[in-house]
């Protein structure tokens, strides 16, 4: 069972049985035989139960009306809203699982039938399958390549600050058409912002901003198209299952079966790692956030709090009961208090966890997973000083110059060849993905998002370097060994 | 010198030793997979010769029976076992099972020779000659037999008892079983999935999934012990359903035969093969 605490304004999150312990083992050896009987059928259950579900409550919400709704039927849908979004999340855990032990039981199954095998090779056997990540970082340079065409536009965006970008863009009418271009790619791929965690960050429909840093980094550095090597990838993939197929020529057919079955298990789990993420995190974000905006709104036009984003400092139940008194109130000053609790603790840093420290989990497919995920463990073994030790994530060995990004509306400072130094990064984080030549991350394993993109777009990361960004200053040369794990200053 | 399996006499165990009499002896009663055997007497010529080359007559012959076994199979290049059959061995009172050597996929008439003539020295290999004399049998005398037979490519290996072994309770049969080549399971060198079927009425009584460490692999021109994954380590290796089908068929053979039987098999391709029978020697 999860559970979630919050203390100092930060959330922490802690996993406890659900069963009394004598019943762990039972439990476990049954939810061990339900998740694998679902391995086989992660993209069937994807694509025709979740999905056209989840489709179902974004039309609704879509369709929802939010400005001309009573308070009595927004009251409902915010009723609406929290019961689907939980119900969201549920899908969520009943499609990650098996999306995350998939890839993680095939490395497992590949390094145990291949004898000195590379166990970052296994995930070449599930790279090259299209996602939502990569199709939006592919319409977003597509979105550049207009600008290419342009010298006033690709002039005028390169030397206007970011936040002016669109109004200055108004005065052409080769920028009214680029407005368009940006509202379009908004529209499409826009419900995401920053995290996938607090819907307190404006998505790109509200704030264009990280839309133009992106372009602003695709226009200075005349980055390729991020699937050029698209279809090496994929003959890559097809030219890796042939041969270990042919290595298990000699298998027995079940073992044949089994292997095959986890690499269809291992793509799939790829893939819906990405698309998951863009459906039910970022997209369900977006609406939670978008209802409550409208809340806030109707907040400021009685003069409750003075800014629509303020209603993301009130608890539920001020909100409800002040729409049940026709949004009458003053919570001016609590939004001040509480902002300024926020302020104080963000300025600390918080406890890693709190608690009790139960130490390491048990080693079944799920801690694995979850391990190759969160990148639990010890890191690459201890080398030279002067190097930070993480984990493989993607291969490969670059140089270049460090740039300290910690939220995305820094992207613009990335230019092409930098290496993006980062705590970590999520799907919305994809279109820089094209023009970084190397990505360190503190946190995460070979399964996390940003070792998975990384791989589709052969570029060196290692993931789980804890430090790096606090290590590394911006600016800085740094060498990235996606193979060994580590990181170099130089 | 050499006798298909189906051939009048091919069933004598002073001729061609036990475990190439025995297979002979199946006749129908199992799917059994194709070959033939080399006689006492080959043996004999080989001995007689200085036990070094073998004689051309017989280089003939079998490169011939080579090429019979080739058509009556329809693969070019048959993989075959070769696997010695010696006079005193499998017979009721006792059983080598697998203190003589076994040579797995063997492909060619000139690899078959090669490895005929590593079965005949395996005749002194010295755990077969300190299990003669334990036994009481006579060195000297011992003469030997080899099987030549088509290599079922099993994808599961399973060694059963129309008795259980272990407890000697005649209502109940045993099956060991692991995937892959029969070695692994035959030679004792892993811990098999075990399931102990009721002989009256066929249900299940205990089913035990085995370690299986290792597994018998086929390579290019052989075998090889390979690690069994982690994940199928733990799974079933038989479906009920091919439990169901070998408990039947082992009640048949002890009934056919009047003693107990301990017998090989294979499965490939859902097809369950016969690829040895003989009496459980160790019954009381």
């Amino acid at each position: 069972m999860m559970h979630v605490r919050r203390v100092n304004t930060y959330y922490y999150m802690g996993v406890t049985p659900s069963v009394p312990m004598e019943q762990m083992q039972e439990a476990g050896q049954k939810a061990e035989a339900t998740l694998k009987s679902q391995l086989p059928i992660i993209a069937d259950r994807w694509n025709n139960e979740a999905l056209p579900e989840i489709r179902g409550y974004h039309d609704k919400w879509n369709a929802f009306n939010l400005t001309a709704a009573s308070t009595s039927d927004l009251l409902a849908h915010l009723d609406w809203t929290l019961e689907t979004f939980s119900r969201l999340w549920d899908i969520h855990m009943r499609t990650l699982v098996p999306a995350l032990v998939g890839p993680s039981m095939l490395q497992d199954l590949y390094t145990d039938l291949i004898e000195d095998a590379d166990p970052m090779d296994a995930y070449k056997l599930a790279q090259g399958f299209d996602n939502s990540s990569l199709r939006a970082g592919e319409d977003l340079w597509k979105l550049s390549q207009t600008v290419q065409q342009s010298d006033a536009i690709k002039t005028l965006i390169e030397n206007t600050p970011t936040n002016e970008v669109m109004s200055a863009l108004e005065n052409s009418d080769e920028g009214k058409k680029l407005i368009a271009g940006i509202d379009a790619y908004a529209q499409a791929w826009g419900r995401r912002s920053d995290t996938v965690i607090e819907i307190g960050d404006p998505s790109w429909v509200e704030d264009p901003t990280i839309v133009i840093e992106n372009l602003k980094a695709y226009l200075q550095s005349d980055s390729p198209n991020p699937r050029d090597q698209w279809n090496e990838v994929v003959a890559e993939r097809e030219r890796f299952v042939a041969e270990v197929q042919e290595k298990l020529a000699g298998y027995p057919e079940p073992v044949k079966q089994q292997f095959n079955m986890m690499v269809g298990a291992g793509q799939a789990g790829h893939w819906i790692q990405e698309d998951h993420n863009w459906w039910i995190d970022q997209q369900g974000n977006h609406q939670v956030r978008h209802v409550f905006l409208e809340f806030g709104d109707r907040l400021v036009a009685t003069g409750a709090i003075s800014d629509r984003n303020d209603v993301f400092m009130l608890y539920g139940s001020e909100i409800i009961d002040a729409a049940d008194k026709g949004f009458a109130g003053d919570f001016k000053a609590i939004v001040i208090e509480r902002k300024a609790e926020m302020d104080k603790w963000e300025k600390i840093p918080a406890a890693p966890h709190v608690g009790t420290d139960y130490g390491t989990p048990p080693d079944n497919p799920v801690t694995r997973a979850l391990g190759r995920l969160f990148g639990w463990g010890p890191p690459a073994e201890a080398t030279p000083s002067g190097t930070i030790s993480g984990r493989p994530g993607s291969a490969g060995k670059v140089t270049g110059t460090a740039r300290i990004i910690i939220k995305l509306n820094e992207a613009g400072k990335l230019k092409k060849g930098d290496i993006l130094v980062t705590p970590t990064t999520s799907p919305p984080w994809t279109p820089l993905f094209a023009t970084a030549g190397g990505i360190v991350t503190d946190t995460g394993g070979a399964l996390s998002h940003c070792a998975i993109v990384a791989r589709e777009y052969k570029i060196p990361a290692v993931v789980g370097a804890q430090g790096a960004s606090l290590q590394i200053k911006d600016g800085d040369q740094i060498e990235v060994d996606g193979d060994a794990g580590t990181v170099r200053i130089l | 010198m050499l006798s298909f399996f189906t051939d009048p006499g091919a069933d004598s165990v002073d001729m061609f030793g036990g475990k190439a009499a025995s297979l002979a002896k199946l006749g129908s009663r199992g799917n059994i997979p194709p070959g033939f055997s080399l006689s006492i007497n080959a043996f004999q010529a080989w001995a007689d010769a200085g036990s070094s080359e073998m004689p051309a007559a017989l280089i003939d012959e079998i490169k011939q029976a080579y090429t019979t076994l080739e058509r009556t199979c329809g693969v070019i290049d048959v993989p075959v076992a070769v696997r010695s059959s010696a006079v005193d061995e499998d017979g009721v009172g006792e059983s080598f099972a697998g203190l003589h050597d076994t040579y797995l996929n063997i492909i060619g008439a000139e690899n078959v020779i090669e490895a005929v003539i590593k079965c005949w020295r395996s005749l002194a290999n010295d755990e077969a000659i300190a299990y003669r004399k334990a036994n009481g049998l006579d060195f000297d005398s011992a003469q030997m037999g080899v099987v030549i037979q088509q290599l079922v490519f099993a994808d599961v290996s399973a060694v059963a008892f129309s008795a259980n072994p272990i407890t000697n309770n005649r209502n109940e049969v045993l099956i060991n079983a692991n995937y892959g080549l029969g070695e692994a399971v035959v030679s004792g060198l892993v811990t098999p999935d075990t399931i102990i079927v009721d002989r009256n009425d066929l249900t299940q009584q205990t089913v035990a999934i085995g370690a299986k460490e290792k597994m018998t692999v086929r390579t290019e021109n052989g075998t090889e012990e390979k690690k069994v994954p982690r994940i199928m380590q733990g799974m079933a290796v038989l479906t009920d359903a091919q439990a169901t089908e070998i408990a039947e068929l082992v009640i048949n053979l002890e009934n056919h035969n009047g003693w107990p039987v301990d017998v090989e098999l294979a499965i490939h391709d859902s097809q369950l093969y016969l690829l040895q029978c003989r009496p459980i020697t160790t019954l009381n």
